[in-house]
């Protein structure tokens, strides 16, 4: 599980054609500041917030501004946190046992809170990413029938 | 906004997550240490430190929405822990919906369960659940306590009256420092339950009313015979209002909404002793339940109070503002 399956990328892709007959390009952190923000329900963010945190830390520990710059690097800038709301996330997800949270000072000597998946938190994961993987496999075959 | 914005900003985040002072400051360094990352990052795109600060707490989002959405991750507790704390109602549920509180065994062992889980509580740092089970636990020092000023009461009236004590000075004296001591041991209780969380000793003295207004009806028969047996009549709704705070105490700890919690302890207070009244014969008039309402609304917003002149004062306030002007 060190990358995101393939059948995601190709499904967000299927959904940008759809949906907004546009694709975002992949940006750096800095200067997708200066593009018009992506357009998708706030709610098919939030359903997947889960599954795309746990998937960014089941590859390594990461503190939440990496965390927010990979989210959005990963996904060539279409998805983008509002910062905020990543910390709650995070301190819920850790709440519930998935991920667990250690201070550490950094290379550039910051003190930091890096984010750990747990054994529970894989777990977790592996069953979100059946559950989206059978999921999109039958949206898919509803409402892409020749490409699906 | 502009870095000097910036510990407002995160006291602004400080003032709705109400945890323990340490949990608090964890989360906002952790926020602080972000939005830093950002504004040098914004900073080395070209723009000035204050513009950079601005455009960072921008992105980082509203103030309000974020200490709601930490609020509910922390506020709103797991089933069993919900379970947990709605036992000790519905065990009273039990004790009345079986006539069993006339039995002084059954009395005692609730009162002995309750302190033990409430001290057990209060040295494992107070989880939330054991909050209802010291409200129980402070009905023994209450009780005891009106008990104490009744007997000073009357004796002050026999002087005015008859110019004699019905029974020993001593006992006068015993009472007024009992009166005194016990008055003592609850406010630094509660003063202490409203740390970090005033709504949280609100919950605690949720049952008080309820209590309070039994207790009234009770001593207000002609005997306690008689009382006894009034009173078994109505068993019924007494255990329907131990579950209906019961299952206020659920929504209380599954909902994640502040504002939510609120509402439903200053409605579910008054409506139980509505419903008291209504089922009760023969008791206290409409104006008394009208006072005992406004006593119980009064009762639960006081932990707020408390709680405000607390961080006035005292160590919760201690402006635990976090630097990030550098």
């Amino acid at each position: 599980m060190s990358e995101l399956p393939p059948w995601s990328q190709s499904l967000l892709d299927r959904y940008l054609d759809v949906e907004h007959n546009q694709a975002t390009p992949a940006q750096t952190y800095i200067s997708t500041e200066d593009v018009q923000p992506p357009v998708y329900s706030k709610e098919l963010l939030k359903g997947s917030t889960d599954t795309l945190l746990l998937s960014l830390l089941s590859r390594e520990r990461m503190y939440g501004y990496r965390l927010a710059k990979e989210m959005e690097g990963q996904s060539g800038g279409y998805l983008r946190f509002k910062e905020g709301t990543l910390y709650p996330a995070l301190h819920r997800l850790e709440r519930d046992g998935l991920v667990k949270g250690v201070w550490e000072v950094s290379s550039s000597r910051q003190r930091r809170r890096y984010y750990y998946i747990t054994e529970e938190g894989r777990s977790k994961l592996k069953s979100m990413l059946e559950e989206w993987r059978d999921f999109s496999r039958a949206v898919n075959l509803v409402a892409l029938p020749d490409s699906a | 906004m502009q870095r000097t914005d910036a510990p407002s900003y995160l006291n602004e985040i400080r003032r709705q997550l109400h945890l323990e002072p340490a949990k608090e400051d964890e989360i906002l360094e952790e926020i602080q240490v972000h939005i830093e990352d950002r504004a040098a990052e914004l900073q080395e795109a070209g723009n000035s430190p204050d513009q950079a600060f601005e455009r960072a707490l921008d992105e980082f989002g509203a103030t309000q929405s974020i200490g709601q959405q930490f609020y509910a991750v922390y506020h709103q507790a797991p089933w069993q822990q919900t379970a947990l704390a709605a036992l000790p109602h519905l065990l009273l549920a039990v004790m009345f919906g079986l006539s069993l509180w006339t039995s002084p065994a059954w009395v005692v062992l609730l009162l002995v369960a309750a302190t033990v889980i409430s001290v057990f509580g209060w040295r494992m740092g107070r989880p939330t659940w054991t909050y209802p089970w010291m409200g129980y636990c402070l009905v023994i020092p209450i009780v005891s306590w009106g008990l104490a000023i009744s007997v000073v009461a009357y004796g002050a009236w026999s002087i005015v009256t008859s110019d004699s004590l019905p029974e020993s000075f001593l006992l006068y004296i015993v009472c007024l420092g009992y009166i005194a001591f016990s008055m003592w041991a609850v406010i630094k209780i509660v003063s202490r339950l409203v740390r970090p969380d005033w709504l949280m000793a609100s919950l605690t003295v949720l049952p008080l009313p309820f209590l309070g207004y039994w207790f009234f009806y009770f001593y207000n028969r002609l005997g306690a015979q008689e009382a006894a047996q009034a009173i078994q009549g109505v068993d019924a709704s007494a255990a329907a209002v131990f579950l209906i705070l019961g299952a206020s105490t659920v929504v209380f700890f599954r909902i994640g909404r502040r504002l939510l919690k609120v509402a439903v302890l200053l409605i579910t207070a008054p409506s139980v002793l509505v419903l008291a009244w209504l089922s009760y014969q023969g008791g206290p008039g409409p104006f008394a339940v009208f006072l005992f309402a406004a006593i119980s609304l009064a009762l639960l917003l006081s932990p707020a109070l408390l709680y405000r002149q607390r961080t006035r004062r005292g160590p919760v306030d201690a402006d635990r503002s976090v630097d990030v002007t550098g």
